[in-house]
């Protein structure tokens, strides 16, 4: 071996004694919580925005079908009601000019 | 689907898992993080990500690695950007991201220091093969990476590590 793989070897070594500051506890049991309920916090958004994206569309159902039903012309109202028609004949023909003068 | 139990069973070894590597993985995190807070920020995204897509993974714990890598970068791209908006905003967080060695302190400050000098691409390796005791075949299906291209930017990066802490000691002995 060469005095530069040694050197190597000797830094490797160094390196790997070298111990990454410790993960701290409330990681571990987050992760451990994450890992033992099946719906994550991801999971959660996701459902909260497909709720929100579904209350959505059934608005706008709604708001659809309200103009539908709408825009359907109704059935033509009588203009005019066969006795109110009568009274209408009835004042036509009163005699106008003796109750002016 | 994984059943209550079997679940479970996983859950408890990937917890097992985490007790004996989670520093590393933080480690990991770091080289792309502003802070530890940052870090651990990313690995435990990172981690849930891991989690609810490891189906797909062919080596889990590489698979594990790459989730953490892009969480961390992720972050570290959001950050820059929020950086740039708060101008001159200095960096805090100087503390070593290793235990203290009383003993080997100013030698492994050396080493820390020097390891941060390195490109990003040859320290992830080593952080990788050193801390997290990938394989070669690990690290490239982590980086998307030939084995062979993994092993010889580990050799390349070491080598220079090693030229840079000679250096600084020939420049410590001539004071």
């Amino acid at each position: 071996m060469t005095n530069d793989e040694q050197q190597i070897e000797r830094l490797e070594r160094e390196m790997t004694s070298m111990l990454p500051a410790a993960m701290p506890v409330g990681i571990l049991d987050h992760l451990t919580d994450a890992m033992t309920h099946k719906i994550t916090p991801q999971r959660k958004s996701d459902w909260l925005l497909l709720t929100a994206i579904g209350s959505g569309l059934a608005a706008a159902f709604v708001i659809v079908a309200t103009l539908t039903v709408q825009s359907i012309p109704d059935t033509p109202a009588p203009s005019i009601s066969p006795p109110m028609a009568a009274i209408l004949f009835a004042r036509a023909d009163a005699p106008w000019n003796d109750i002016i003068k | 689907m994984i059943g209550g139990s079997q679940l479970s069973d996983e859950a408890d070894q990937w917890r097992l898992w985490l007790q004996r590597h989670g520093a590393a993985l933080i480690l990991f995190a770091r080289q792309w993080s502003a802070s530890s807070a940052d870090a651990e920020d990313s690995m435990q995204a990172g981690f849930l990500k891991f989690w609810r897509t490891r189906s797909r993974a062919r080596d889990q714990v590489a698979y594990l690695y790459t989730c953490v890598r892009g969480a961390a970068m992720d972050l570290g791209r959001s950050q820059r950007r929020r950086t740039i908006r708060e101008a001159n905003t200095p960096r805090t967080d100087n503390d070593s991201s290793f235990i203290p060695n009383l003993e080997r302190a100013e030698r492994n400050a050396a080493i820390e220091s020097a390891l941060r000098e390195l490109p990003a691409d040859q320290r992830e390796v080593v952080v990788m093969r050193i801390w997290g005791g990938l394989t070669f075949a690990q690290i490239g299906q982590a980086l998307h990476l030939p084995l062979a291209t993994a092993a010889s930017r580990y050799r390349y990066a070491i080598k220079r590590l090693e030229t840079d802490l000679s250096e600084k000691e020939v420049r410590h002995d001539e004071r």
